[in-house]
């Protein structure tokens, strides 16, 4: 199931905001060892204070996976964080261009794999990513990710350019990325997980978002 | 992928105001496109407009707007509290029939020429400032779904661009655009008449990637099509 909520339905969904921020913690801080603020064991930035919108994957009340929407017109994290990403002190700023930041999946849940190879719960939240995107009427998403995410990115079906030469950010090679929003892009994410034989037309996956939210 | 700028009905004329009544005007001479009947901005929280908190510009009866801020209807509106903080475009309809003071609240705005469906887009700036954007029509609930998917992404791009004409209006210093050198690049190109397609070629670029550029770009100089973001990106000396 995946679940739409700002931070502003934190009160009324503590327990899965809970579960998100301790994942947060333990995916980018313990494993990936970034320079991010970790409070009794869950971790926040400034951009959460901002009502992002969150994307979650959750199946019998535990959280698999998740990630962080904001709109590029406000603050973000490519302009106020990683400007260098884009050679220059520009900013990209649409209102067809939000940012996903904090994409992150339960290592525990990563055992059960799609058609495709890519794990279940990382499919699912691209799933969610791209008919949300869609059905508001995006054009891109932009995201700076880890360089590693690449391969599997595009095994899931995504397509996308890098904006910029990739960086060391903590450590880590990251980068910053342009990702197309399309019914393309939807239908080759399902068809992908899914695999040739159960392809599940993307209005179906779009209804069930719905009923979640 | 949609092309959302040079196509969009509410993007046909330069927004820049010199007063607030051009922007009343402006938004004034766009009622009926598309059957809209109605266009509200509600800037709530912007440091150029200070403490005039709530800074409307609309295209709805004076009297309408005396009555809502006379009885503080913002305070019930579900449009203002639950649309606001958001960022995902908020639809009315579902609710209209909630509790009984909000469906007053619908049933007294409909005798003052308020439309029965609108939507309305949450708004947010580069300086962390917030607005709302709203539009309503008389559609039947068929058309209105119909509508809401062909036109939604045309309000958000008329939404932001009516917020940066009114932050311009309303700030004490001019805000100058910014390119970055790829933004740069595929301007130049397209001045010289080159398609995304060619550009892409010619910079080792995806078309995708041009058309963000592009796309951006005109968005960064409050240009409605690429012939004006050319325009305005030579009168700033952008282009050098």
């Amino acid at each position: 199931m995946l679940l739409q909520l700002h931070y502003e339905d934190r009160p009324a969904f503590e327990d899965v905001f809970d579960q998100m921020f301790k994942l947060r913690a333990r995916a980018f801080y313990e494993r990936r060892k970034w320079s991010v603020e970790v409070s009794e064991g869950m971790e926040t930035d400034d951009f959460d204070a901002l009502n992002p919108l969150y994307l979650m994957v959750v199946e019998d009340g535990k959280l698999l996976a998740s990630l962080r929407l904001l709109p590029t017109t406000g603050p973000h994290m490519l302009a106020d964080i990683f400007p260098e990403t884009m050679g220059e002190k520009a900013v990209l700023r649409h209102p067809l261009i939000w940012e996903s930041t904090r994409f992150c999946v339960d290592t525990k849940a990563i055992e059960e794999h799609g058609a495709n190879g890519v794990n279940w719960a990382t499919s699912e939240l691209l799933i969610g990513l791209f008919t949300v995107a869609l059905e508001v009427g995006l054009q891109n998403v932009v995201s700076v990710y880890d360089l590693y995410m690449e391969r599997i990115m595009r095994r899931a079906g995504l397509k996308f350019d890098r904006l910029g030469d990739p960086f060391e950010y903590d450590g880590l090679k990251t980068v910053a990325g342009v990702f197309e929003v399309s019914q393309e892009v939807v239908d080759r994410l399902i068809s992908r997980q899914r695999g040739p034989d159960e392809f599940l037309p993307a209005f179906i996956a779009s209804e069930g978002l719905k009923n979640a939210s | 992928m949609r092309n959302t700028s040079d196509t969009n009905p509410y993007l046909k004329n330069d927004l820049t105001f010199k007063s607030k009544q051009d922007a009343v005007d402006f938004l004034g001479n766009m009622r009926g496109i598309n059957d809209v009947k109605h266009f509200t901005y509600l800037g709530v929280n912007i440091p150029e407009i200070g403490a005039r908190r709530d800074y409307v510009v609309s295209t709805y009866s004076p009297l309408w707007a005396e009555r809502y801020f006379d009885k503080n209807y913002q305070n019930i509106d579900p449009v203002v509290s639950q649309g606001i903080t958001g960022i995902l475009p908020f639809d009315w309809s579902p609710q209209r029939f909630e509790d009984r003071k909000i469906k007053n609240f619908f049933g007294e705005s409909s005798e003052f020429g308020v439309g029965r469906q609108g939507m309305s887009i949450p708004i947010r700036g580069p300086s962390g400032e917030t607005a709302l954007f709203s539009i309503n029509t008389d559609l039947s609930d068929k058309s209105w779904k119909d509508f809401k998917q062909e036109a939604t992404p045309h309000i958000m791009m008329l939404a932001y661009y009516f917020h940066q004409a009114i932050i311009s209006l309303e700030s004490t210093e001019p805000t100058e655009p910014h390119l970055s050198p790829r933004q740069k690049e595929a301007l130049i190109w397209a001045s010289r008449g080159k398609t995304i397609w060619e550009t892409a070629a010619i910079l080792g670029l995806s078309t995708r990637t041009v058309s963000m550029y592009l796309s951006t770009a005109q968005v960064e100089l409050q240009a409605v099509n690429k012939v004006q973001a050319v325009a305005k990106a030579v009168r700033y000396n952008l282009l050098i």
